[in-house]
């Protein structure tokens, strides 16, 4: 009601935003892609469900690198610098993100830990790799400012994991079917899931590999070695 | 998804909208959400409605939600249409493969309608 006359005149403002609504975590995605881009950083996020293979890739990919350009990797983990630790031990700047309960990494998390990493290093990292929390869900909503975004099911987790999980596959570039040396125990039809995936984003690469065995490792790191020269 | 922190996000965009144009009330809010944005619409809309009361602008808002299908345009004859899903999808005119996804992704604040009291001097 209106202080000075007692009347109810309301004023009506009607405003077209077109606003999104995960627009802050958007706008320091794009702010850290613009620093790595800056700094002549190429950036790697790898998503997949815990115990997929993430690390595993990382310790056995940061060895074939050493020597050619420098690393950086961030691990992202609700608890634990287990990750970081492993990858510590191969010599290579890294820096444990906790997230304390969050299921993904976000934009802001990431430029802490870039900028930590930055600090330790002296000099950027020709490679960043940043391995988020183990989740197939929402890590596939979240951007980071990342370059490539990869995605990992192993083979125990069943044919039907790309199909399930339709946002991750979709926002990704290169799919890595991980643990091959386990095709024979487990009841896995590789040609269904690259189907399954090639049909959700047909611009997909997919390399299945063992980094245990070392079969298919060759085409992941070709891919690696290709992003340093750009 | 994260349902509440997005519903959050938009309350706190609803009140600096209000807090920007000098408005008492957020009265209404129209929201787009994609069928494959990875949103829950039922379960934004229960958070949205639960969390109202942390702004004094929001309290009352009525939250109007735009579902927008997976719309594409065909390329080659420049029809648009919709798919109910993401796999192998072509032109249900030409048949064409060559496609640009025009919608379905969205989780965007649309529009804002507020109220300012005015005072007659």
């Amino acid at each position: 009601m209106c202080d000075t006359c007692g009347c109810h005149e309301v004023k009506r403002v009607v405003k077209e935003v077109g606003k999104k609504l995960t627009e802050a975590n958007e706008k320091v995605a794009q702010e850290n892609r613009a620093l790595f881009d800056a700094a002549g950083v190429t950036a790697i996020n790898l998503i997949s469900s815990p115990g997929a293979g993430k690390t595993t890739l990382l310790e056995y990919t940061v060895e074939a690198l050493a020597g050619r350009c420098p690393v950086g990797v961030l691990e992202g983990d609700i608890d634990t610098t287990l990750d970081a630790q492993r990858i510590k031990e191969k010599g290579v700047h890294t820096v444990q993100l906790t997230t304390s309960g969050a299921c993904h990494l976000d934009a802001p998390l990431v430029r802490r830990g870039f900028q930590t990493l930055l600090e330790e290093m002296g000099n950027p990292p020709r490679l960043l790799f940043i391995e988020n929390v183990g989740n197939l869900v929402c890590p596939a909503s979240f951007h980071l400012g990342e370059h490539y975004r990869v995605v990992l099911v192993s083979v125990p987790e069943g044919t039907d994991k790309a199909i399930k999980y339709p946002k991750a596959f979709r926002t990704s570039q290169v799919f890595l079917i991980t643990k091959i040396d386990l095709l024979p125990y487990f009841d896995f039809d590789l040609e269904r899931i690259k189907a399954d995936a090639l049909a959700l984003n047909p611009k997909l690469q997919i390399i299945p590999l063992s980094a245990k065995t070392g079969e298919g490792m060759e085409v992941w790191l070709d891919f690696v070695f290709s992003l340093t020269k750009i | 998804m994260h349902e509440a922190s997005i519903a959050y996000s938009l309350l706190e965009m609803l009140e600096e909208a209000a807090r920007r144009e000098g408005a008492s009330r957020v009265t209404k809010a129209v929201i787009r959400v994609g069928v494959l944005s990875g949103v829950v619409v039922d379960s934004l809309v229960f958070a949205f409605e639960a969390m109202k009361d942390s702004f004094p602008s929001t309290q009352e808002t009525h939250l109007t939600v735009e579902v927008v299908p997976l719309t594409y345009r065909c390329l080659e004859c420049n029809r648009e249409f919709t798919r109910p899903d993401p796999l192998f999808p072509t032109c249900p005119f030409c048949g064409g493969i060559s496609l640009e996804q025009t919608g379905g992704e969205e989780l965007d604040l649309e529009k804002i309608e507020m109220e300012m009291e005015e005072s007659h001097v």
